[in-house]
């Protein structure tokens, strides 16, 4: 067994709208090591939630995962059937999404929605179940629990035990008076506070698995740094893998260890923080990190995006879908798409100046880390 | 919560007053008085009139007695049926009226919402189409169309009443009627809503979270999607109430329906008056409980007065 | 070539990248959107028709919408005509008057038989076909007895045609009326002139209320939305008092209040005339107003706080050119929409209240009272009834295709690809 909590092949997803079909990934590939957090940055439009949405089998009519493998914990997701990743859903994997404000049934008091979610997945812990099982006094039924329970065959949680598990886990992302808060609905919360419960619910059945869609990015800025404070705990306490997509390389910086960096549906470049931030090798890269302002000083920072605008996904440039405004693009990039080379044991970029062939750039290392 | 409530009655008894007194001046506005027109009145009835409206008195004073009789619950005569109060007319005509009415509100919620629901799950199919253009035929078509053509198809068929209530078939044709505007409206709505909010992002919350495509829709989606419906069902009520006028003439129905639209006819002033205030009465307090309705079903509706 | 493609690219080659896209003022992007969808273009297409049917139909119709035809009434458009002679034609019609057609359904002259001149007994009956100096050209006898006489029973026919001596059981021919395409009514009027001038004077009742409702509301709601505060209140509260119940009510009350009135008699009917029209128009406008006040208000509050309207006041633009010069153009969407609804809603509004007996007089017409009328014979003459029903269904119908089209076109949110 390889030690890669999700590993993305090849994906291909596309919307086949009325007007044509959009390629919002076009073969992507990278993973994520167990209990680690990784990165996913690029501008908008760039297919970094359809890449996780596809990942959560969550693309909508009329898109359409074409290609591509995504194994999780060895398990093709692309393969299984509905109702399997209906249980993987909120179980294994769990997603929270950009606007906390919207993201919660307002119809619905919290409550009403934690227990719902942990009684749908969570069963309750082995030794409760043998102690159950314990109590019964018909032998042959007790024998036959048991021997359930040593298959994994537990009871799920009933109404009291879930409410207090949501309870807990309303507390753990830091929601004062949970047992009280915990009876009322979305509206009488504050942003940060909604996107805490959104945590707390994602999290209440032990996901192995958290992939957060710019969880921070409706947030004000004390407040996203709390919310950031509190992912970096759950990794910690809970060994969760995560997945961040962001557009903002310093919530990268203080957050991952390894980044993706997209561009028009496809990974440009990909490394650990310190390669990104200290020797980017990708043309986008370096120009994401010219958008940033030099002062880094806790203000919101958004992306000042790189001159041009991203290319219509509907109609994408044949070669490197950056070439259009990349200031190095040769006759080749717009022929041919450049494919991820490997620069370092960690470190892959997909541009041409990589190529051997390649006129030498300052800045920019050629294919094995030859300079 | 109470204090919501409270407040909520006396902005309707007070918007109740309002209607009473404008239709009381716009009727006496009419040249010559309500009760002196045209037709000469018979002896007693005029006695009678005058007796219970004091109508010899000054306007302002006609208006107070009005109200006091009103206060009594009592409507005065009838005035082209002199051997009849309004509230026996009223009496007699609620019965009918309530019955068609009522299964007709049964009719549209307990059809429009599931076809609505369908028609969204299913958009774009030609269940869909088929749905929604009956749908537009219903909205545009006007009931009085739908009834007498009902009526049309129903003398070919033997066992079709073609007016009064007499048997339980007979109130097909004037509940389908009745129905059709606002049935075609629910189902309509239902759509539309239900794909706005099978859009919003607390259904994607819901799926990422492994709830069960059934619960995503009869529990998140549904919930949500029934606010605007509910919020309908006040402009139904009116549109219910007065579509009964017409089909109680086509289809022969003795409810307050037809003695509003034969008062109208024959100018019937206390008639007139009298099923005026009736219908504005109850349509306030229908409107108002379905504000009470919605509070419910919404949670962000704040109930504090 | 290997060298080549690694060559730099110069400035040039790069830019045909980017797509230029061609840039459409607002009225070109939604008649755009609106062209793409198929039902409003219809919607469109069908209001068009009933526009031209009512103006341009009622010039080519030889018939006049209060002509009657004394001879031909209560003649459906398409009927049994049986051959009894060389050249001679009739029709019997449902009220057993007897005609002379020609083979082609055009209809010529109407057989006497005024002096019920019959035998009870035999039931026989005779026609005359009389000259301009009503001298006898033809004699037909209609024998009745097949409904009621037991010998005969058998036979599935309910009369037969007897003409010098020869007894026709059979019909010739089904034919389409040739002199009244859609028929004539029970005092023989033109149906199709009366349904194009109905339709005529519907219209005429839904654009002249659609547009006073139209200034109304829109002066009425902007000015509360514009000044806000305690004028606001007072105003919107003024329009939920009138919202507080069904305001068909109120438009049947002021009917009553008004028809047959001295202000109908000397005001009304002298600027829309004759037969309460203008009575209907009135009563549609004094409450319709207040969907349309409702709308502005909720457009011009939020609009005017957007930035333009700020910038506006702070250079000391007025306020009443600020309303009309930069609020309404801006709300002009919701506001044509809820027009386009207006009208289908009022056509239905004046065929409700002539049904219930509010409609305007005759000799002139509505699609309220032609239907309505329809509606008492639809037994036995029931095209009386669906020629109009089908005028008003159809007309409400493009109507309200056209409107959620545009609905739809005029979407700020849709504005985008
Ligand atoms: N339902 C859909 N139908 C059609 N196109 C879609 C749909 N969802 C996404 N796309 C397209 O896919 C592309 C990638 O979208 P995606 O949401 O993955 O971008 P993103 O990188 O997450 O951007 P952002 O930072 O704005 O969230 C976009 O160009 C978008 O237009
Ligand atoms: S492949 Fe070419 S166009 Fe793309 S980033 Fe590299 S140099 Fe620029
Ligand atoms: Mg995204």
């Amino acid at each position: 067994m390889n030690n890669n909590m999700l590993e993305i092949k090849n994906l291909e997803t596309s919307f086949f709208t009325h007007l044509g079909e959009v390629k919002a990934v076009r073969n992507i590939s990278y993973d994520l090591k167990k209990g680690g957090i990784l990165g996913v940055v690029g501008e908008s439009g760039s297919g970094k939630s359809v890449t996780l949405l596809s990942v959560m089998r969550l693309i909508e009519e009329p898109g359409k995962i074409k290609n591509g493998e995504i194994f999780f914990d060895g398990v093709d997701l692309t393969k299984i059937s509905d109702s399997e990743i209906q249980d993987i859903r909120g179980s294994e994997i769990s997603m929270i999404f950009q606007d906390p404000m919207t993201s919660i049934n307002p119809v619905f008091t919290i409550q009403n929605q934690m227990v719902e979610v942990i009684r749908r997945h969570m069963r309750i812990s082995k030794e409760l179940a043998i102690e159950e099982a314990n109590d019964i006094n018909n032998i042959n039924k007790r024998e036959k629990v048991l021997e359930d329970i040593e298959k994994g065959l537990r009871r799920k949680l009933n109404k009291q035990e879930a409410l207090k598990r949501a309870i807990d886990y309303l507390g753990l992302v830091g929601i004062p008076e949970p047992e009280i808060r915990i009876k009322q609905y979305p509206h009488q919360f504050s942003g940060g506070m909604r996107q805490r419960v959104l945590i707390a619910m994602a999290l209440s059945c032990e996901p192995k698995l958290l992939i957060a869609d710019e969880p921070t990015t409706a947030l004000d800025v004390t407040i996203q740094a709390q919310i950031l404070d509190l992912l970096k705990k759950i990794q910690k306490e809970l060994g969760t893998s995560i997945v961040f997509i962001t557009h903002d390389l310093g919530v990268i910086a203080e957050l991952c260890e390894n980044v993706v960096v997209m561009y028009g549906g496809m990974v440009m470049e990909k490394g650990t923080v310190n390669e990104i931030f200290y020797s980017p090798q990708h043309p986008y890269t370096q120009g994401l990190h010219q958008s940033i302002p030099k002062n880094i000083t806790g203000k919101k920072e958004r992306l000042i995006p790189i001159e041009g605008s991203p290319p219509d996904l509907m109609d994408p440039p044949k070669g490197c879908p950056f070439s259009p405004r990349c200031k190095h693009a040769m006759q080749i990039c717009i022929e041919e798409a450049a494919p991820l080379t490997k620069i370092t044991e960690s470190q892959y970029s997909a541009c041409w100046l990589q190529d051997k062939n390649a006129p030498n750039v300052e800045g920019f290392t050629k294919s094995g880390g030859v300079k | 919560m109470y204090s919501y409530i409270g407040k909520k009655i006396i902005s309707s008894l007070i918007t109740l007053l309002i209607v009473i007194t404008v239709v009381f001046f716009m009727l006496r506005a009419i040249p010559g008085g309500p009760f002196t027109r045209e037709k000469p009145l018979p002896e007693a009835t005029r006695e009678r009139l005058e007796e219970a409206y004091g109508l010899n008195e000054p306007i302002i004073m006609q208006y107070f007695i009005y109200l006091g009789n009103l206060a009594q619950g009592d409507l005065g005569p009838s005035f082209n049926q002199p051997a009849y109060t309004v509230n026996e007319l009223l009496i007699e005509g609620i019965p009918q009226t309530a019955k068609i009415g009522g299964l007709a509100v049964i009719f549209i919620i307990s059809l429009g919402i599931p076809l609505g629901v369908i028609s969204a799950l299913k958009s774009n199919t030609s269940i869909d189409y088929g749905v929604m253009i009956i749908a537009t035929l219903g909205i545009t078509v006007p009931s009085f169309v739908i009834g007498t053509l009902f009526i049309l198809a129903a003398r070919d068929i033997s066992w079709m009443p073609v007016g009064g209530l007499d048997t339980p078939v007979a109130f097909i044709g004037p509940v389908v009627a009745l129905s059709g505007y606002s049935l075609s409206f629910v189902a309509r709505l239902t759509r539309s809503s239900m794909l706005e909010v099978l859009r919003q992002d607390y259904i994607r919350t819901a799926r990422a979270n492994g709830i069960s495509e059934f619960k995503v829709i009869f529990k998140h989606a549904l919930k949500n999607s029934l606010i605007p419906v509910t919020t309908y069902i006040g402009p139904m009520i009116a549109a219910l109430m007065t579509g009964s006028f017409v089909i109680e003439k086509i289809f022969v129905i003795n409810g307050i329906g037809k003695y509003f639209t034969e008062s109208v006819q024959a100018q019937d002033y206390t008639l007139v008056i009298g099923v005026t205030i009736f219908y504005a009465a109850f349509y306030i307090f229908m409107v108002f409980l379905v504000d009470i309705l919605y509070s419910v079903i919404d949670p962000r509706i704040k109930m504090e007065g | 070539m290997k060298k080549n493609r690694f060559d730099f690219l110069d400035s040039t080659q790069k830019l045909d990248k980017e797509q230029i896209r061609k840039s459409l003022t607002y009225w070109q992007d939604v008649w755009r959107r609106l062209r793409k969808n198929k039902l409003s273009i219809l919607g469109l297409i069908g209001v068009v028709v009933v526009l031209l049917f009512a103006t341009v139909g009622q010039l080519i119709n030889p018939h006049g919408y209060d002509v009657q035809n004394r001879d031909f009434k209560n003649v459906p458009p398409s009927f049994e005509i049986y051959k009894i002679d060389d050249d001679m034609y009739v029709y019997l019609t449902e009220m057993y008057l007897l005609i002379l057609v020609n083979e082609d359904g055009k209809l010529l002259d109407k057989f006497d038989s005024s002096h019920l001149d019959g035998d009870p007994i035999t039931k026989i009956y005779n026609y005359r076909l009389l000259n301009e100096a009503d001298e006898e050209i033809a004699l037909v006898e209609i024998d009745f007895s097949y409904s009621t006489d037991p010998l005969k029973a058998d036979e599935n026919i309910l009369y037969s045609i007897n003409y010098k001596g020869i007894e026709y059981k059979e019909t010739y021919d089904k034919v389409w009326n040739k002199s009244f395409l859609l028929g004539t009514d029970t005092v023989g009027r033109d149906l199709l002139s009366r349904v194009m001038y109905g339709t005529g004077i519907s219209l005429t009742i839904a654009f002249v209320a659609a547009f006073i409702n139209f200034f109304v509301g829109v002066l009425y709601g902007s000015f509360a939305g514009f000044f806000g505060g305690r004028t606001d209140n007072i105003m919107m509260r003024i329009v939920d008092i009138i919202n507080s119940i069904p305001l068909l009510l109120y438009v049947i009350l002021l009917m009553v209040v008004i028809k047959d009135s001295s202000f109908e008699a000397y005001v009304l009917d002298p600027i829309f005339g004759a037969g309460g029209l203008g009575t209907i128009i009135v009563a549609l406008i004094s409450v319709y107003w207040v969907g349309m006040a409702r709308l502005v208000r909720g457009q011009v509050l939020s609009l005017k706080e957007q930035e333009y309207v700020l910038a506006a006041r702070t250079i000391g633009v007025s306020n009443f050119k600020i309303v009309t010069k930069h609020l309404i153009p801006n709300a002009l969407g919701p506001i044509i929409v809820t027009m386009t609804m207006m009208i289908p809603a009022a056509v239905f509004t004046e065929a409700f209240l002539s049904f219930i007996g509010l409609g305007i007089s005759a000799p002139r017409s509505s699609l309220g009272t032609l239907t309505s009328a329809g509606a008492e014979i639809m037994q036995t003459y029931a095209y009386q009834l669906l020629v109009p029903a089908f005028v008003i269904a159809f007309m409400m119908l493009s109507f309200n295709f056209l409107g959620d089209g545009l609905r739809d076109a005029l979407d700020p949110r849709l504005r985008k690809g």
